[in-house]
């Protein structure tokens, strides 16, 4: 075929690379970890996005809440249609939780997502090996096989450009 | 720990300078985080700095709390997860079909514009190439039908021969779908029924004026008599896509043009 790459493919390559990733990692929160799951709720948004892209092409800045919303639509669908019968039980924290609230912490978790993904491998590393998972400066050191000053500034600088990132995006605590 | 020497003083205070950042976070063990209050109380520079990351603190702290599988070997898998690659080749494969099934749409158009023109028969055969058709799709959704719980419908008005394969998935249900006696060019859907009513669409494809699955006393209505260079579809077609509903939750499959005609319903 001639156009290798026609413009319809670029522009789902385009929703890709810029939402494919943080719109995984809110579906993965959804769904609990599972990863399978998670991906085809992301392939099917990114799907739909791509089926809308003329009426959300009008409205620029709108496309991540566009998103969010359909994904967490397409999840309770899903966990509707896989229970076997009708509820009886809880609807589940997913429905009881107002969407509008959740909606706004998904699209700032996914900007502290973006900013922590813009940094360098080793100053995530560092950031990840210490506070997310909960060691010391010196734990991580170790783990990692490097001196314990070398994490240190590697979180200071990790934390600075994360600041910045931040606030390039408009958010602040 | 000793004091530090006299010339080391400076570098002393410049690794100081940076353990704000790991003190911000909390991240110090008892000593160093004692040794950096004792240099915070009389660094300006430092009190500004932790003044400005306290801010994201509580943004971490979110991201932290609210994130699953931080535990796991590889937790930035959880932080910034990047999906599997062949993800973007899956949708990459849906918007070529969809592109092939909009640009049949616009042949039909011309066909249709033509023969307002020629007012003959054959126009529609002699008008569309025959496209090769994907064989490695088709492979790979023929294995797929193999491989499910086959369920099959004639539909008496339209002659349409269609069988869906099943298979449950965490998901909901993947649907193959083979589809024979069927003329074209026509742009078409799948669409699972759930019992309570919800429509979902599995997947869309176009067929080729040639049809799928005719045999020859099909295809005189199909290529024309007149045109015997002109292929029809002997093979069938296969294609698959997936509903987010259970197995149990569907009643039926129709098979649908996308305006509107029913062309087969399977019950299931």
């Amino acid at each position: 075929m001639a156009d290798r790459t026609s413009p319809d493919e670029d522009l789902m390559r385009a929703l890709y690379e810029e939402h494919a990733g943080p719109l995984l990692a809110f579906v993965l929160r959804l769904v609990d970890g599972d990863r399978q799951r998670a991906e085809d709720v992301v392939q099917e948004t990114l799907l739909r996005a791509w089926r809308n892209a003329d009426r959300l092409r009008g409205a620029p800045g709108s496309v991540r809440p566009w998103l969010v919303t359909v994904a967490r639509r397409i999840v309770i669908d899903n966990h509707r249609s896989r229970q076997a019968r009708p509820r009886e039980v809880d609807p589940g924290p997913l429905e009881l939780m107002p969407a509008a609230d959740e909606i706004d912490r998904a699209l700032r978790l996914m900007t502290i997502s973006d900013a922590l993904g813009d940094l360098t491998e080793a100053h995530r590393e560092a950031l990840i090996e210490t506070y997310f998972r909960g060691r010391t400066v010196s734990e991580a050191a170790e783990a990692l096989g490097v001196p314990a000053g070398t994490v240190r500034s590697r979180v200071f600088y990790a934390l600075r450009s994360m600041k910045l990132s931040l606030e390039e995006r408009g958010v602040t605590a | 720990m000793n004091r530090p020497a006299p010339d080391r003083g400076q570098h002393e205070r410049d690794e100081q300078h940076t353990a704000v950042g790991a003190y911000a976070l909390g991240v110090l063990d008892e000593a160093d985080a004692a040794r950096f209050e004792e240099h915070l109380a009389d660094c300006p520079e430092c009190a500004a700095e932790l003044d400005g990351l306290m801010d994201l603190t509580p943004l971490l702290a979110e991201l932290k709390e609210s994130t699953p599988g931080l535990d796991s070997p590889r937790p930035e898998e959880a932080l910034v997860p990047r999906p599997d690659p062949a993800l973007l080749g899956r949708l990459l494969g849906r918007v070529a079909a969809g592109r092939r099934a909009r640009r049949t749409r616009r042949l039909c158009l011309v066909a249709a514009a033509a023969a307002l023109i020629v007012a003959g028969p054959l126009v529609g055969a002699a008008v569309f190439p025959e496209e090769a058709p994907d064989h490695s799709t088709a492979s790979a959704a023929q294995q797929m039908y193999e491989d499910g719980e086959k369920i099959g419908a004639v539909d008496p008005a339209t002659k349409v021969d269609a069988t869906v394969s099943l298979q449950e998935k965490p998901w909901g249900t993947h649907v193959a779908l083979r589809l024979a006696h069927v003329r074209g060019p026509l742009t078409c859907d799948l669409v699972a029924v759930g019992k309570n009513g919800e429509r979902q669409t599995v997947t869309t494809w176009a067929v080729p004026p040639g049809g799928y699955g005719l045999d020859a006393t099909d295809a005189t209505g199909a290529a024309g008599k007149a045109d015997t260079g002109s292929k029809w579809g002997k093979e069938p077609l296969y294609t698959h896509g997936g509903a987010a509903l259970n197995r149990n939750d569907i009643s039926r499959f129709e098979v649908r043009t996308l305006d509107g005609k029913l062309l087969a319903t399977v019950k299931v």
